[in-house]
């Protein structure tokens, strides 16, 4: 980029390059509605250019250009985190349960109760102030940002963005982003254009061109704005990107100011050197913050309904609550006075016999704090613990670091986890996310000749699979029928000339060619020059020479080279240029006409300089050509043509163009039919093709044309482009085809296997881009998310409803296409036929209106695919949350840039790529860091409670070292919950980790709910024989321990480690994803089954240790009786120490059930929390007895020598898991599940044999039901082929039946 | 490309140096990458039905040896506490047990009907008494049992805390409402000995209980409650005092009195002189004495042994159900 570039690009007016498309359109005052309005209400602003000053006070006053994406700030914090914590019932009934636990009569020690109430919320908080004060750095980050402001006197300084007021002058510099919404004044070219890129805006990747007003032309330098003064008048801030109205006054003479000359904020400034700008809206008041929309807070599916599982518990409590109390009363009012041991007299309210009705309702509210253990607060701390830790063993999975960019995964928030196995629907973004935006020259026909390899993937997968059955099916055949056999593999090879190669290549006791073979995996590999991924022996090297077609060849070559808007810029070879222009295609054309040996290496005003081989000399010459016109592109003729004169003074037309647009005003030649042919190849393999075309003018006919034409160009009015069109028409006709160029809009690594794995899981993706139609279908194919035999609606407004720009025409319009893809769709044929959507931006738009999507949304859910095109950002916001609205289906949206924000905000599960914008040296720096195992063994270890805070340390620790690396994180990033560096982790992300993680969530909210009621209700039962008086069965202790120690590890490690089957097995059968999908393991009848379980475990354990501690008399009563040799008899403290042994039992038995991978962790927990329940009732009994109390000694004492303890403890561990074993036997045996399919399958080995059926049928099960996806196409190619193989297979064998020599075979007797 | 190959060398280097760390780091790394070596167990049909057919094997043997244990056990229970009562007092229980110029004494014969081998405890059992009544558990002071009235914070203890003005040892409801019908036993000529040490938890006598501390304004109030205390002999040596401290789990309990040191042979007759002084008519509660032997079980229960036999045998049905449904159309994998 040095200085000499950017003097030979200044030299040009550009807008005699472009013939219309930047013709500065006259101004009218009175044609533009919009300028009247000035000065009314929602148009009064007023900015003095180059006097900031005077928008320091009243009434000019605007907002600085400070822009805050926080939530909270130091004051209001802690109201504000406070009641969004409170907000959440649970949160609120615990917070209940905590104050009333302060109560005297409260069974329990209070702190109890508000110790893990103030580390849930606590967590939380930290959580959300660690979240802000990470945007705080991101916005201190960007708004610390320097611009050149001009300070007075004609100088510039370095200014910071927060700096910045209103009036400023500012001077942007080539590729630096836009610090605020600006007025353009004047840029470095002559005429006052720029180039902005607006991919954080609308994610358009062509750049679109500004142009300021004439009156500010001439401030071409520092100097010019020491005296520069006007005054703009224009709208209030408002969101709408595309509008903008306001007059310029400059010497008391008024200039109206159009949308092009704003620069917004979020944009760049790209293809000029610099451009001076007026500072019109600051900080909150752009159009950028002014559309962005605060990320709302997301929860999972699951946790939504784990809600609901609360809501039944809360009942269930209220219930047996409700049952305590109203015992209690009727007991206390009959019975209880009678007892005189209890002394009763009218000092406890809670036991007044003479108020029942009071002390009734006090022991309600005790027993809603008793019962509390149904509701378990730990589940919550449970669960952000594990959650916390999944994120972590997400993030450091070494499958999802790039090394590329050497960034991995990042779940930004861990609430989503689960989610991840639940997605149904994805929603991408093209450009960055699944494209590289990069285009790459792939293959080219000329003149009837295809060039640069001729064989597809799907074609080579497809005939390797045929091969593969083919060779199986001959081996079972006889010999007579093996040769019929190839006859008709030969036959069918000639037919198809392109799977010819591959089935050469799949066999390899034939011979194949070297050079095909070489061809095709050069075609594979890396490209050596970017954009440019060609390689035929027949045009490199200069070896076109030989062609025999030779002067279509260098025509086609020439067109490559001249048609265009490019211009060069130096490159890092010495011989090779680098190139500028407008879309990518253009400068992968011109690297490829660079390659070919045809060199644009200069642009002037009117001459073009190429470098050129000259096939007659072997050498390189200059040519000049003279530009004598340039028909620019336009969407409603998709070609654009140059009109020029060579050395030779011969005029020629270059045109290229959409193949549509071009073939079909051609004249004819003989080798039409064989381009088009490898126009349709090309196209299903996803290129990009344009159609190249040249015609000769004779002088006389182009002097004619010209001047119609250049009248066309100063015809002023709206039917100024219609008569440019027209005038454009009139010479791009007769046009001789030199061939087509295939264009690769370059996939990212990965991308058709991750789409191809995605679909087979069972999820429908929904490609929304900005861009035009055809490049989306293009990407459509080269992903595979179309295949030929789709059926495809295109549901695009028709011209005149278009036109007529009439709401009512335009709905009509879409809903009669709509009615007649209906009828498409029911009719009997197309019943099983994979359906496609494409949908343009506009007819989006109506489609989507609150009348019109009641019919548009389900014709779209049932296809197999959707691509939309031309969307703007908020219209994916849009469809996203209707689609997630309309089908209930959980959504992930993933995308790059700014303009997904919305999209990502919006769906379920965000996803941001994050590989793109500039890697940082300094975080691969953080990751060695975070990988240090010294490092990272106290996360390990601090694998209970602990490990969260410690996560948090380690967060804000980070925060506070690298926050420059933080900073740089794009803004799709910063609104997503999860970053990807590459969409191909995706794959992996949803089929192993989301697979995973909603099992091991689901499974864990089960077990706790058995966990609680299995426990809680002990206590419950407990009741009853104490005529609900409220006596606890358990120590405080153990109570407190309970959900602590004793029983949490265990479940965190179901959380965090179980696998139903490896990651392998994960990702070879996508199909298990279905079950997430499904939910079938958070169902209602699981979660009841569950409960119920709990129920009856809790029954088990409570009446087991009162049935083995009483006799029973003969009278039918029982009574407590001696449990020991020397006769002694239990108390409440053995009963509950007997039946907490159980239960602690029977819980950790329980999860050991449910957890089918046991590492040493899970052993070690599970086993290790029993154990450590025997150590603590020993130390706790060995303590002295005023701290132990009924504690002390009992094990040691009491329970350790009684066999009975013991014995309980087997029995009741065995039955009260028979319910639950003799389940769980059943349904393996009888009705398995897919994963306990493979899980058995895996573990009798059998999936070694390869001749297996039910492991073939398992993953069939998986690609059959898939429409979309390579395995997909690969299957439809395959069908298709074996048709055509029956077809000549049966000819082949009626033509061999019916010779002689055949018969004579046959019938001679052997 | 320099910073690449930079990097790509050290990365390199830190392969290679993975070896040379201990295992932990390994172990690490398998850690984070969820691939630590696990077992897997798959419910496969043959697990099944060998766990059914395990449990089986199992249980019953130890179900009947359980229920072997529980039948060896010989107990005798009596409920007199309708029997004590004169009949002239026996519609209303409640004032003769409250009227303490009536003599309460009341003899009732106990046949052994089988073997009975020393030591037979003795117990007495209250039925629809609930000592779990949380007023009731809570009544107490474990302190003061310990330390005597050098502990005074007896707030615990209402409504017995304190009496004229001076605080009760011990305090509160459950030392108020001690147990005190006696019994004397009495074969053929000669009085049974009842050792009536040792009935009680050594860890209670020795640690909670304290040695030096004496009762002290005990049953002084005008309320009546249960049994008295001799005010000479520490709370450590009042074993009765300390069983009955011991509040039973269930609303009908029993609770050792005491042990005979000898034999009874089949056929004896055992008169047993009771004190009905135990209020229990006010809530109709039920009296018995009990004699019992006990097993390595305890005392009599055939509960335990039932439910393994059951669950033991349920499990081989179970797993020959499983076994021929499996046969009849056995997995194909």
């Amino acid at each position: 980029m040095s200085g000499s570039s950017g003097r030979r690009k200044r030299k040009i007016r550009w807008s005699k390059l472009y013939s219309y498309g930047c013709f500065r359109p006259p101004h009218t005052l009175d044609s533009d509605p919009g300028q009247q309005l000035l000065g009314q209400p929602g148009f009064s602003r007023v900015v003095f250019c180059n006097e900031p000053q005077l928008h320091k006070a009243k009434p000019y006053k605007y907002p600085k250009n400070y822009v805050s994406t926080t939530k909270y700030n130091i004051v209001t914090f802690l109201p504000k985190a406070l009641f969004e914590q409170f907000r959440r019932v649970a949160n609120l009934y615990f917070l209940l349960a905590a104050v009333l636990s302060l109560n005297s009569f409260a069974p329990f020690n209070p702190i109890s109760l508000i110790a893990p109430l103030v580390f849930v919320v606590g967590v939380s908080m930290i959580k959300e102030a660690v979240e802000d004060w990470h945007r705080f750095l991101q916005d201190l980050n960007v708004n610390s940002r320097t611009v050149r402001a001009h300070v007075g006197g004609g100088l510039f300084v370095e200014k910071t963005w927060q700096g910045l007021c209103v009036g400023d002058v500012v001077k942007v510099n080539k590729n630096e982003y836009f610090p605020s919404d600006l007025l353009l004044l004047s840029s470095s070219f002559e005429d006052g254009i720029c180039y902005v890129e607006t991919m954080n805006l609308d994610g358009e990747t062509n750049l679109k061109v500004k142009r300021s007003s004439e009156a500010t032309l001439d401030l071409a330098n520092d100097q010019a704005f020491s005296e520069f003064k006007a005054t703009i008048l224009c709208e209030d801030p408002n969101p709408h990107l595309y509008t903008f109205v306001g007059n310029l006054e400059l010497n008391c003479v008024t200039h109206p100011l159009c949308p092009a000359t704003l620069l917004l904020r979020d944009s760049k400034l790209r293809n000029t050197d610099y451009i001076y700008g007026v500072v019109i809206f600051s900080g909150p008041d752009t159009k950028a913050v002014r559309n962005s929309t605060r990320s709302p807070s997301k929860r999972s599916r699951i946790e939504r309904k784990m809600d609901l599982v609360i809501y039944l518990l809360f009942s269930m409590l209220l219930l047996i609550s409700l049952i305590t109390s109203t015992g209690f009363a009727v007991i206390l009012k009959s019975q209880m006075a009678k007892w005189w041991y209890l002394s009763l007299q009218d000092d406890d309210l809670l036991f007044k016999p003479l108020k029942p009705g009071v002390s009734g309702f006090l022991q309600f509210v005790r027993a809603l704090i008793l019962y509390g253990y149904l509701i378990p607060i730990s589940l919550y701390v449970s669960i952000e613990v594990v959650k916390v830790l999944q994120a972590m063993l997400i993030n450091k999975d070494i499958e999802l670091y790039d090394e590329v960019t050497c960034k991995s995964v990042q779940t930004r928030t861990s609430n989503l986890n689960e989610e991840l196995g639940q997605v149904e629907m994805i929603l991408t973004d093209k450009t960055g996310t699944l494209t590289c935006n990069q285009m790459e020259f792939r293959k080219c026909s000329i003149a009837g000749a295809s060039y640069g390899g001729n064989i597809n993937n799907i074609d080579r997968a497809a005939s390797k699979r045929m091969n593969v059955e083919v060779e199986s099916y001959r081996f079972s055949m006889d010999e007579f029928e093996t040769q019929c056999q190839s006859f008709e593999m030969f036959d069918f090879s000639v037919a198809d000339v392109s799977t010819k190669k591959a089935a050469l290549a799949g066999q390899k006791h034939m011979q194949n060619s070297s050079a095909d073979c070489s061809r095709i995996s050069s075609a594979e590999g890396e490209p050596a020059i970017k954009g440019f991924n060609f390689w035929d022996d027949r045009l490199m090297n200069r070896k076109w020479v030989y062609r025999s077609n030779l002067f279509d060849v260098t025509m086609f070559f020439r067109v490559m080279a001249l048609c265009h808007t490019g211009i060069p810029v130096d490159g890092d070879q010495a011989h090779k240029l680098k190139y500028e222009a407008e879309s990518p295609e253009e400068v992968s054309f011109l690297i490829a006409a660079q390659e070919f040996g045809f060199q644009f290496f200069q642009r002037s005003q009117s001459v073009m300089y190429l470098k050129e081989f000259d096939p007659s000399s072997g050498k390189m010459v200059e040519r000049k050509y003279k530009l004598l016109n340039l028909l620019e592109f336009c969407s409603a003729r998709k070609r654009m043509s140059v009109i020029v004169s060579n050395e030779d003074d011969e005029i020629f037309l270059l045109c290229k163009g959409a193949d549509k647009y071009v073939i079909f005003i051609n004249n004819g030649r003989s080798y039409q039919q064989a381009t088009t042919l490898h126009l349709s190849d090309y196209a299903e393999d996803g290129f990009r093709t344009l159609a190249f075309a040249y015609r000769k003018l004779d002088a006389v006919e182009y002097e004619k044309w010209n001047s119609i034409f250049t009248e066309a160009k100063t015809t002023v009015g709206p039917e100024r482009e219609e008569v440019l069109i027209e005038a454009s028409e009139m010479i791009e006709k007769d046009l001789i085809l030199l061939g087509v160029a295939a264009i690769e809009d370059k996939l990212q690594k990965g991308v058709p296997e991750c789409i191809d794995k995605l679909a087979q899981a069972g999820m429908k993706i929904w490609l929304l881009t900005g861009d035009k139609k055809e490049t989306a279908i293009n990407i459509g194919f080269s992903c595979s998310l179309l295949r030929e035999d789709m059926k495809q609606f295109h549901l695009i407004l028709g011209k005149e409803s278009a036109a007529s720009n009439r709401l009512k025409e335009m709905k009509e319009d879409i809903l009669n296409q709509l009615e007649g893809f209906q009828k498409v769709k029911s009719e009997e044929s197309n019943k099983d036929a994979p359906l496609a959507l494409i949908v343009d931006g506009k007819a989006l738009e109506i489609a989507l209106r609150s009348d019109v999507k009641d019919q548009f949304l389900p014709l779209a859910v049932d296809c197999a695919s959707v691509i939309c095109c031309r969307v703007s950002p908020k219209q994916k916001a849009l469809i996203t949350r209707l689609v997630k609205e309309h089908t209930g289906k959980t959504t992930l949206a993933i995308g790059d840039g700014a303009n997904d924000v919305g999209m990502i905000q919006e769906a379920d599960i965000g996803v941001g790529i994050s590989g793109m914008e500039g890697m940082q040296v300094s975080f691969e720096h953080d990751l060695r860091i975070a990988r240090q195992p010294t490092y990272s063994l106290i996360i390990l270890f601090s694998f209970s409670l602990v490990s969260k805070m410690l996560m948090l340390f380690k967060y804000s620790f980070l925060l506070r070292h690298y926050k420059h690396l933080l900073l740089k994180i794009a803004q799709a990033v910063m609104a997503s919950d999860i970053s990807l560096p590459q969409f191909r982790f995706l794959g992996r992300l949803l089929i192993v980790h989301g697979h995973w993680c909603y099992k091991r969530i689901s499974k864990m909210i089960l077990y706790f709910v058995y966990k609680n009621i299995a426990f809680g209700l002990t206590l419950f039962y407990y009741e009853v024989y104490t005529s609900f008086s409220g006596e606890v069965l358990y120590d405080d202790w153990y109570m407190a321990l309970f959900n602590v120690i004793l029983t949490s590890l265990p479940v965190i490690s179901l959380g965090v480690l179980e696998q139903d089957v490896s990651s392998e097995v994960c990702l070879k059968f996508p199909a298990l994803y279905q079950q997430g999908q499904k939910n079938i393991y958070f169902t209602w009848s699981r979660i009841i089954g569950w409960i119920l379980n709990g129920i009856v475990a809790s029954l088990v354990i409570f009446l087991a240790n009162i049935c083995t501690l009483s006799t029973f008399n003969k009278d039918g009563s029982f009574a407590e009786k001696a449990f020991a040799k020397d006769g002694n008899v239990a108390d409440i403290t053995h009963l509950g120490a007997m039946t907490y042994t159980c239960i602690i039992w029977t819980v950790n038995c329980q999860i050991s059930l449910i957890i089918t991978h046991f590492t040493w962790i899970q052993h070690l927990f599970i086993w290790g929390s029993i154990i450590i329940w025997y150590i603590f009732l020993f130390i706790y009994g060995a303590l002295p007895p005023d701290i132990s109390k009924r504690g002390f000694r009992v094990l040691s004492e009491a329970l350790g020598p009684a066999p009975i303890y013991w014995l309980v403890t087997l029995l009741v561990v065995v039955v009260a898991l028979l319910p639950y074993f003799i389940h769980i036997a059943i349904q393996r045996s009888f009705y398995p599940l897919d994963d306990h399919v493979i899980q058995e399958m895996k573990y009798c080995r059998k999936d070694i044999g390869k001749n297996n059926l039910i492991w073939e049928r398992e993953q069939n099960n998986s690609v059959m039901m898939t429409q979309i996806g390579f395995s997909a196409r690969v299957d439809a190619r395959i069908r298709i082929m074996k048709e055509n193989l029956n077809q000549k297979g049966q000819l082949i064998y009626r033509s061999v039946t019916s010779s002689p020599i055949f018969r004579s075979l046959t019938s001679s007797p052997i | 490309m320099e910073v690449d190959g930079g990097r790509i060398l050290k990365v390199s280097s830190g392969a290679q140096s993975i070896p040379r760390h201990s295992r932990k780091h390994k172990a690490f790394y398998q850690f984070t990458q969820q691939s630590l070596p696990a077992c897997k167990p798959v419910l496969t049909p043959a697990w099944v039905i060998t766990t059914f057919l395990l449990m089986g094997v199992i249980f019953i043997p130890i179900g009947l040896i359980t229920l072997h244990a529980s039948e060896n056990v010989v107990e005798i229970v009596d409920r007199y506490d309708t029997e004590c009562v004169p009949e002239a007092f026996r519609s209303n229980k409640v004032a003769y047990i409250k009227d303490n110029s009536i003599p309460k004494n009341c003899s009732r014969y106990l046949k052994v009907y089988k073997h009975m081998k020393a030591p037979i405890n003795i117990y007495y059992q209250l039925d629809n008494y609930f000592q779990n009544h949380r007023r009731y558990v809570k009544s107490k002071n474990d302190r003061q049992l310990l330390h005597g009235l050098g502990y005074n914070d007896t707030g615990s203890c209402k409504p017995e805390e304190s009496n004229n003005g001076l605080p009760i040892v011990p305090c509160g409801l459950i030392a108020w409402s001690l147990f005190n019908d006696t019994y004397t036993l009495i074969r053929g000529r000669s009085e049974l000995k009842v050792n009536r040490k040792n009935i009680a938890w050594k860890s209670d006598r020795d640690h909670k209980f304290g040695k030096s501390v004496y009762p002290f304004n005990f049953q002084n109030g005008t309320l009546m409650g249960g049994g008295k205390l001799h005010p000479r002999i520490p709370l450590s040596d009042q074993e009765d005092l300390i069983v009955w401290m011991r509040t039973a789990a269930l609303p009908s309990f029993r609770k050792l009195y005491g042990r005979i040191e000898e034999d009874l042979n089949a056929d004896d007759v055992v008169v047993v002189n009771v004190t009905n002084n135990y209020n229990t008519y006010s809530f109709g509660g039920k009296k018995k004495l009990i004699l019992s032997t006990t097993g390595w079980l305890g005392g009599k229960n055939n509960f335990l042994g039932l439910a393994c036999t059951s669950v033991g045998s349920s499990s081989i049905f179970i797993s020959i159900v499983f076994l021929l449904l499996h046969m009849k159309n056995p997995r194909i994998l």
